[in-house]
This record gives structure tokens, sequence and C-alpha cells, in this order.
């Protein structure tokens, strides 16, 4: 246990100071607006103040609010410090309602979208890509191409080109919101009839771009396995089909278990320009609000949000991979 | 280039090969062989301008030049407009109430009617600064017309002589009493020839009546100019019309032409993704060799800062940045930045080839005889990994064109400037989907997946042409 406790700690200092830094993109970027968002505030604030003493205190109380009166490295310190106490600033635009509070409104939506569709899209486009690679001929002459096509196609252009035509061509799906406007949240069954097929248009279009993706990914993992020296060896020595396959797959799809875990982590910001096209109510709906709103505390709340999300995912897989496959661990200490 | 043939022999490369020289030649040709601007809207198409024309003449009351304008305009094919303009030739034929109004004008201050035609004025909107109330001027006209009527009821009196019903009838009319004062004062030898200059007088000004009166039944004033409006907007450069032939691919919410707006979008688009593909190639490139080639602690250093920035994701960074410069972006500064957050994938890669090569007979043969790192790296190491940096360039040009119509469909950057994203993103604001406006975003997103799928498939095919490891 000594190997992994030193590659847990290793692995954990240099994800601090990853984290270090994207806290402090988040601080320093925003602050770079021409004419700071609290001066974009107080011009709201005081149009039509009259006194110009009293502006002024105004102006003062406001700096002291925000911090701003301090120096820089005061005011990082005190981000970090309101950051881990799960104080995310409050909404210009939706004042005062806290970041935190809407972008917890956003993350479930956004997670009922993506969980099934990285899900299914994972193991179907396995499912597949093990099958043009396996078996060759026509399955790989119509799934390969496909599943190209659908992973370098724009997620966004998909998503706009079904909510076009199964949506308002063909008259099949509803094409947007979460449930239908003239409906409120409630028990009954007409209530959750509305969220399934508002639903499904953004679900379908996530999951077959990651069908796409993991299709490409395990064919030509799999390709790269058959043609391995082993898998020759193996036939050599009169190994049954069937068992080399087992064995074949089993490495193949090893690399495509951190693929899962990744886009698992990357969950939040994967969907944002879908959920943009068919306004689902998920973090990158809220985002492209906050955008047009200007609304800088909540947009630097969702890129927070964001790598946050992204930093954990990246770090557990590492400390599982490090934990279940010890080659990496050691691999991992020789490079450091 | 030998390598480059073989690249050919691959017919997924060939395909995707075609597909993006599809968009790149349209990209680059179509704006040399339709040399419009691609922003041009309403007020810079020549017809707007002739109509505006006659709008101006028509608002100064200048009919001669109006006239003008009509028969120059006449000369275009388009139906839609003769009909307004037919229209507006009837409204200058039979005269328009303001010519009406100017000649009531004429009524002298001394006539006693000069008050009544003042109040008229002012009740048909003469004087712009008091509204114009309609039902004000057709009592003011009733009263004008009694008025009239009792005029010549009177004259006829005065020629007969019969004072008495002269009197009953003055006092229901003012104006009337007013007028028969210095006639009856006078002697009643000179009534008769009084009662025909007094005909005679109203009977000008009536004609002012009566002319006012009919244009306020037939048509209101504005409506010539209403119409031409009308026509001005919707017409003459038509907002959100389906392809036709003189707009291939139709035109969108700011009546520009798509299919020369989209040329100027996907040179943008090219431009932006090549742009920050040649940059990440080559700051991943130097950092992966370096880092590959020396090894130790400067490979160390390298490696976290990679892995730094691979882990944080780039749309945070490219979302932050573009959020901080704000509207002030050129496709320069879009490519620049994209490409400064997307070098990290193109590093590792680099670096773990490089590292795979480092300590290869040949190499060691070119450091015991004293290269430089340089030259060791350009001439021993490079042209191992020549293929595998193109493809990485590539992958690197496609994310970047999706990168910049991102950025585009989330409302930031430059408003002003045309990219293929952008032009999603005016589609979806002017809910051009929901309306079923399909040419203006079907043929952008074709566009943008011949140049991705394109850029794919050649990355694939060249997979498949260097690494026979994957061939099926």
């Amino acid at each position: 246990m000594k190997g992994f406790a030193k590659y847990f700690t290793q692995k954990l200092f240099w994800y601090f100071i990853t984290f270090i830094i994207a806290l402090l993109l988040n601080f320093i970027l925003p602050r770079l607006i021409p004419g700071n968002p609290v001066d974009l505030l107080l011009s709201g604030m005081l149009t039509g103040m009259t006194d110009m003493s009293k502006a002024a205190e105004v102006r003062q109380q406001t700096y002291a609010y925000f911090g701003l009166d301090k120096p820089m490295v005061q005011q990082f310190f005190q981000y970090v410090t309101n950051v881990f106490r799960g104080d995310w600033g409050r909404s210009f635009d939706q004042y005062p309602r806290p970041v935190l509070d809407i972008l917890a409104r956003g993350i479930p939506w956004t997670i009922a979208i993506q969980l099934p569709s990285i899900l299914i899209g994972w193991i179907v486009g396995n499912v597949l890509g093990a099958v043009a690679a396996y078996r060759k001929g026509i399955f790989d002459r119509t799934i390969f191409p496909l599943s190209l096509f659908l992973s370098s196609i724009p997620v966004f252009i998909l998503a706009l080109m079904m909510k076009y035509f199964l949506g308002v061509y063909t008259n099949w799906f509803p094409i947007q919101g979460a449930y239908a406007a003239e409906l409120m949240p409630s028990q009954s069954f007409t209530y959750y009839w509305s969220l399934f097929r508002h639903w499904q248009l953004p679900f379908l279009a996530t999951t077959l771009v990651m069908i796409g993706g993991q299709a490409i990914g395990m064919r030509s993992m799999s390709l790269y396995e058959l043609n391995a020296d082993y898998v020759l060896y193996a036939k050599l020595l009169g190994i049954r089909e069937s068992k080399i396959t087992g064995y074949v797959f089993k490495n193949a799809v090893l690399p495509q278990i951190t693929g899962l875990a990744l886009s698992l982590g990357t969950m939040i910001s994967g969907a944002l320009i879908t959920e943009i096209v068919f306004s689902y109510p998920g973090i990158g709906t809220q985002m492209m609000k906050a955008i047009r709103n200007v609304d800088y505390t909540l947009i630097s709340g969702c890129t927070l949000l964001i790598s946050i999300t992204v930093l954990v995912a990246n770090f557990l897989i590492e400390i599982i991979y490090g934990l279940i496959d010890p080659r990496v661990r050691s691999a991992q200490m020789e490079d450091n | 280039m030998m390598s480059l043939k073989i690249m050919f022999r691959s017919s997924r490369f060939v395909t995707g090969f075609i597909l993006v020289m599809i968009v790149v030649l349209y990209a680059v040709f179509y704006p040399l062989i339709n040399r419009e601007n691609p922003k041009a809207d309403r007020v810079e198409n020549p017809l707007y301008k002739q109509t505006d024309r006659l709008r101006t003449a028509l608002t100064d009351e200048d009919y001669e030049t109006a006239k003008e304008e009509i028969e120059a305009l006449s000369q275009t094919d388009d139906e839609t407009l003769q009909d307004v303009l037919a229209q507006v030739n009837t409204a200058l034929e039979t005269g328009r109430i303001t010519k009406a109004l100017s000649g009531s004008k004429q009524v002298k201050k001394t006539n006693p009617l000069y008050n009544e035609f003042e109040k008229l004025r002012i009740t048909l909107g003469f004087d712009e600064s008091i509204p114009a109330d309609e039902s004000a001027a057709r009592a003011e006209l009733e009263k004008l017309t009694v008025h009239h009527n009792n005029v010549l009821a009177a004259a006829e009196l005065l020629q007969s002589g019969e004072t008495e019903e002269l009197e009953t009838l003055a006092e229901e009319d003012e104006l009337l009493q007013e007028e028969l004062k210095p006639i009856l004062e006078a002697d009643p030898s000179a009534w008769a020839e009084a009662a025909g200059e007094l005909i005679e007088n109203h009977e000008k000004t009536f004609k002012w009546v009566q002319e006012i009166g009919v244009r306020l039944d037939t048509e209101s004033n504005e409506e010539p100019l209403k119409a031409l409006s009308a026509i001005q907007k919707t017409l003459l450069v038509p907002k959100d019309s389906p392809p036709s032939r003189d707009y291939p691919l139709g035109t969108d919410s700011f009546s520009r032409n798509i299919i020369l707006e989209m040329a100027y979008g996907a040179r943008l688009s090219l431009f932006v993704g090549v742009l920050a593909g040649i940059i990440a190639t080559i700051i991943g490139l130097i950092l992966g060799l370096y880092a590959g080639f020396k090894g130790g602690i400067v490979d160390n250093v390298i490696t976290t800062l990679t892995n730094t920035f691979i882990v944080i994701p780039s749309m945070v960074i490219l979302i932050l940045i573009s959020v901080a410069l704000g509207q002030v972006k050129s496709g320069w500064i879009t490519g620049l930045i994209i490409g400064l957050t997307s070098w990290p994938w193109t590093a590792r890669a680099v670096r773990a080839q490089t590292t795979s090569l480092r300590h290869r007979d040949h190499v060691n043969m070119a450091r015991i005889t004293g290269y430089g790192t340089a030259h060791i790296i350009i001439t021993e190491i490079m042209p191992y990994i020549a293929s595998y940096i193109v493809m990485a360039f590539i992958l690197q040009v496609a994310s970047g064109i999706m990168m910049e119509a991102t950025i585009a469909i989330l409302g930031l950057g430059d408003p002003t400037s045309i990219s293929l994203g952008r032009m999603i993103n005016w589609a979806m604001q002017y809910e051009a989907v929901r309306s079923g406006r399909w040419w203006e975003f079907v043929p952008v997103a074709l566009c943008i997946t011949f140049v991705t799928f394109g850029l794919y498939m050649m990355n694939s095919g060249m997979d498949e042409v260097f690494n026979p490891k994957i061939r099926s």
C-alpha cells in the first residue's frame, strides 16, 4: 500500500495545483472585462442620484461589499474561501438569487439528458464498433462511415437538424422546453408524459453523437488488438476462436472504460449547445442566458462548475486506475 | 512528396479531401464571381435608393420629380412594385388633399370664411404640431356646406328682394349675418349685383370644400406613401424569402443573400480553423518535441503544464476569454485564442511519439556526431512523426471550426462578423427553425458538416495508410 499512498499523494498534489490554476483563471479573466461588472451594476444603482457625496458613498460601500477595495491577492484569497464556503456570489441579472441556487436548478435537467445518453451511447457504440472490427465486410463498410459521420458532425448541427426535421417538419416531437408550456409541474401522468416527450429529442441527439465516437474508438482498438502478435500466436497454438475473441475484446474495451469515465466527468459541459438548441433548462441554457444578459457572476459560476466537475472526474479516474492497474502506477512513478 | 501521393491512394482520404475542397473553392471563388457586399441589406439596394427618391419627392410635394421617378421605376419588371406605382400615380393625378388645402390657403384674410378654413386646416393636420382630427374636419366641412347652401338661398332672396325671409335665414347662420350686413346697409338697387358677387366668391371657395370632402371619403392622404414604405421594407430585397432565381439560397432575416453571406461565413470559419490549427500545432509540436527529446526535468515541467491544461476544459478558458474581450474581436484574435487553448492534446501526442524515438540508433548516432538539438529534431525525429503531425493538424482545424461555431452560438464574440456559427446563431435567434425557414440554417449546417466530416475522413484515411496495424 506504500506505493499507492505515494501515488495518491502525488496525484492529489498535482490536482490541487491544477485546481488553483483553474480558480485563478476563473478569478482573473472576468476581472479583465473593460469597465468591470461592479461598475456596471453601480451605474444602474446611481442613475437618478443627484447628491454627489451620497453617490460616492454608495460606490464606496458597493466596492467594499464586493471586496474590490482590497489588493488583488487578498481578493483572490477571499474568492477561494467563498468558493469553498459555497458562496459563489449572487446573479446580476436575477439579483439577489445566489448563483449556486440557479446552477442547482439546472443540474438535474442536464443530468437527465446526459447520464442515460452517455451510458446507452457507450454500450451501443462499443457493440457496433466491435461488430464492425470483428465481422468486417459489409458491417464495417456501413457502421464505420456512419459512425465517423456521427462523431464528426458537430452535435449542435445534429441537434438543429433533428429539431427541424423530426420536430418542426414532421411534427413528431415537441421542440423546446422540458415540458409543455401550459403545464405546471405536478404528480400527474400528463406532466410525466410531457416530460418524457420533451426529453426524447435532446436525448437522441447526444446519444447518437456518443454512439458515433465510441464506435470509432472501439473499432480501431479492436482492430489494433486483432492485428497484435499475441492473436496470431494464439491462433497458431490452436486456441479456440471464441476464446481469442474474448481476450481481444477484454483488452480493447479497457481504454474505452476510461472514455466512459471521462464522458461522465464532462457530463455537465457535454450538452451545452444541445440544451440551447432545444431550450432545455439545463446548465447550457442557463449559461447562454447569462451571456446574453451579461450576468458575469453566473457566467463564472457556470465555468467554475464545469472546471470542478471535470477536475474531480479526472482525479477519480486516475486514482481508480492506480488502484486497479499497478502498471499505471509504476509508469507514473517513473514519469514523475 | 512521396507520402502525399500515398495519402491519395486511400479512397476515404480522397472523399474527405473532395468534401473539404468543395467548401474551400466555394468560399474562395464565389465572392469573386458575385462581387456584391455580403452585408448588403435594403439600404444599399439600388432599387431601394430609387424608391427612396420617389418617397422624398412625394413628401416634399415635388410632383414633377415624383412623376419622373415613377417613369424610371416603371422600367423594372416587379409586379407588386408596379401596383404600388400605379396607386401613387392615381393619387398624383386626382390631386391630393394637401394640394386642396394649399389651394384653400388662397382664401384671403378679409374673407369672412378665412377663419373657418383656418379651423379646417388645423383639424386636417396641416399644422404638424396639432394632430389631425378627422371627425372634427368632417363637422367643419358639413358646416361649410350648410353655409354654402345658405349663401345660395340668400342670394336668391336678395335678387327677389324678400328681406323678411332673409332675416330668418341669417338668424341661424352667424357667418351669413356678417356677410349680409354691408349688403343690406347699402341701397336695395345694388342688391342683385351684390348677390351675384357673393355667389361667385363662394363658388370659388366651395370648390375646395368639395374636393377636401371627396379626398377624405376616398382615401387617406398617407396611403400611397404607406404602400411605398411597405414595399421598401419587404419587397425589394425580401426578408426571409425562400430560394428563388435571384437568391439561390434565399435571404435571411437581415435580407441578406444567403449564398453570398455563407461564402464569407465559410471563409471566416475556415480561416479561424486553419489559424487555430497552425498555432495549436506549432505550440504543441515545439513543447512536445522538446520535452520528449530532452527528457528529465524539462520533460517533467512541460508534461505537468500540458496535463494541467488538458484537465482544465478549454471550453471554459475560451468562454472566459471571450467574455473578457467583449466584442472587440477579429478572426485573427478568435483563431489565436482557440489555438492557444487547444495545443495540449498535440503536445501530449507528439511527446509520446518523440519519447519512443529518442533512443533510436540513428538519433544516437546524430547525437554522437555532435549535431545540435534543433538539427537532430528536424532531421532525425520530425520525418518519423510528420504524418502524425499532419493528422493532428487536420483534427485541430476541425475542432477549431467547431469551437468557433460554439462560441458564436453561445452569443459570444463579435456580433457583426459573418461566420458559419454566427449564421446558425442568427437563425436560432430569429426563430428560423421554428417557423420552418430551412434555407436559413440547412445550407449552413451542410457547409459545416462538409468541412468537419471531410476533415475527419481525411484524418481517418491517413490513419489507415500510415498505421497498418488498424487496417481492417
